[in-house]
């Protein structure tokens, strides 16, 4: 009988066995390969790269990513609890925004010195303001007009900017317009119901006990929609710009204000240091009412992490200290 | 050699497939038959209990045509759709109903109550009118703060005899 077979000594059987298995083996191998050069060289694959959006405050990066889904990577600047106001942006900042596709600020100066609009400007970015369309309050600072920025306070000023976030993600990426315009009108109807609750808790308190001290002026938006009156020791701004800051007649003006309208109790803010609230509070003889969220949403986990979140916080604290 | 013919006959395979896989289009759906047109005299009616008013929490992506007050949609064609602030009591009438087919028709209705009327419940009434006839009366009502959106299905026979099913409300 005649054996077929290698000098090895091998069977036949194992022999084609053999044969079948190293090209495979190389081609997975060569396969892995072009992966990780394609990968080392930036070049991931079509398919899943996402459109990277990086926005300016959490508030922002929530709206978007309402709308979204995950359909865009969302990034965020600002880290929870932190201030618009005064942040200086970093060299990982500076990273982020070299990686985006898209970037949205607030603007009316929210960003102390634009910090957003010079990020996407250095890095040749384009940018959109999502606070566009929202009829501005007016602020009277030290003489000169300024638009107070802190729209998103109420929920029908968040509809224009979730509006504005879906115009500008569907110019982005056209295909998933559909999708997100499907998002935003569930969520705009959250946000219709959310200030139809809001209305409702406050029906509760008579209107003159309807007075806001809190830190900073932030809250001038929501203290119109819903019927406040506010005061808050410190300007528009925490930062440097003009009319912002504390002076000593805002702070008499505040004190005055709690003891003329006999105000239960005044609140801080997450994002403001609340030390001169305290103080205030121990001069006027009134008591904190709790913490409220203003320029920045909560850390994740926590009630205040949405939007919708933080609003209800804010109102079930404010109805608490007032009742 | 044969380790050159067995590596010849894997590039075949792999890179017959993998332009296959490339190449190869979405299977395409078999087109149906469109369905038919039903004859009579249709009319839907829409009588709000309050005014309703343009959402301002509507999606503006098409702002040229501006928010709705109402919208009605017949097998999710667009019937109706009023911008301005409506009367409440007062009917409004749409006829001839658009879109309407033989079988089952799903009618969709949107309506806004006004934000400021504060946390009340509010209700649409729609009735179906085929020949004159009423052969569908329904009333919906809102959860306070939100906006009615509801739907419910007629069916139409090619005899005027047509009768409304629940959609699960």
């Amino acid at each position: 009988m005649v054996r077929y077979g290698d000098r090895s000594g091998r069977e036949p059987r194992q022999i084609a066995l053999l044969d079948l298995w190293v090209p495979l083996l190389l081609a997975v191998i060569l396969l892995c390969a072009e992966s990780i050069f394609a990968q080392e060289n930036g070049e991931a694959p079509q398919r899943e790269r996402k459109p990277v959006i990086v926005c300016s405050t959490t508030q922002i990066a929530d709206f978007t990513r309402q709308v979204v889904g995950d359909r865009c990577e969302v990034r965020c600047i600002l880290a929870p609890g932190a201030d618009p106001h005064t942040y200086m942006p970093t060299p990982v900042d500076a990273r982020l925004t070299a990686r985006a596709d898209l970037c949205l600020e607030n603007g009316l100066h929210l960003e102390g010195k634009n910090w957003m609009a010079t990020l996407a400007k250095d890095a040749g970015k384009p940018i959109v303001t999502v606070a566009d369309g929202i009829t501005p309050i007016v602020l009277d600072a030290q003489g000169e007009k300024v638009n107070d920025p802190h729209a998103w306070l109420t929920p029908r000023n968040a509809a224009i900017y979730v509006n504005n976030i879906v115009k500008a993600v569907s110019q982005l990426d056209p295909a998933g317009k559909e999708q997100y315009e499907a998002r935003a009108k569930l969520y705009l109807q959250q946000l219709r119901v959310l200030d139809s609750w809001i209305r409702e808790q406050f029906n509760v308190i008579p209107i003159e006990k309807r007075v806001l001290v809190t830190s900073h002026d932030a809250f001038n938006y929501f203290a119109q929609e819903f019927g406040f009156k506010n005061a808050a020791p410190v300007g528009w701004s925490t930062g440097a710009e003009l009319g912002a800051g504390m002076t000593p007649e805002r702070r008499k003006q505040v004190v005055d204000s709690i003891r003329r309208f006999g105000v239960k109790a005044v609140f801080v803010e997450t994002s403001v240091n609340p030390k001169l609230v305290r103080e205030i509070a121990r001069d006027a003889g009134v008591r904190i009412g709790g913490q409220l969220y203003s320029d920045s949403m909560g850390e994740a986990g926590t009630a205040g992490e949405t939007y919708i979140g933080m609003m209800r916080e804010n109102v079930l604290t404010i109805l608490h200290g007032l009742k | 050699m044969r380790p050159i013919v067995a590596a010849l006959i894997w590039i075949v395979l792999v890179g017959g497939l993998t332009l296959y896989t490339h190449t190869r289009e979405p299977v395409k759906a078999s087109r149906s038959v469109g369905p038919q047109q039903v004859e009579g005299t249709f009319a839907l009616e829409i009588t709000p209990s309050f005014a309703a008013e343009p959402d301002p929490f509507a999606l503006r992506s098409d702002a040229d045509r501006g928010a709705p007050a109402l919208t009605i949609r017949v097998n999710g064609k667009e019937a109706l759709r009023v911008t301005d602030r409506t009367e409440p009591g007062r009917p409004i009438r749409v006829e001839p109903v658009p879109g309407l087919v033989q079988g089952e028709n799903e009618i969709y209705v949107e309506a806004n109550p006004p934000l400021s009327a504060g946390e009340g419940a509010y209700a649409v009434r729609v009735r179906f009118i085929r020949d004159g006839r009423t052969v569908t009366d329904r009333t919906f009502w809102s959860e306070p703060g939100s906006r009615i959106a509801e739907t419910f299905l007629v069916k139409t026979l090619a005899q005027p005899q047509p009768q409304e099913q629940g959609h699960g409300h």
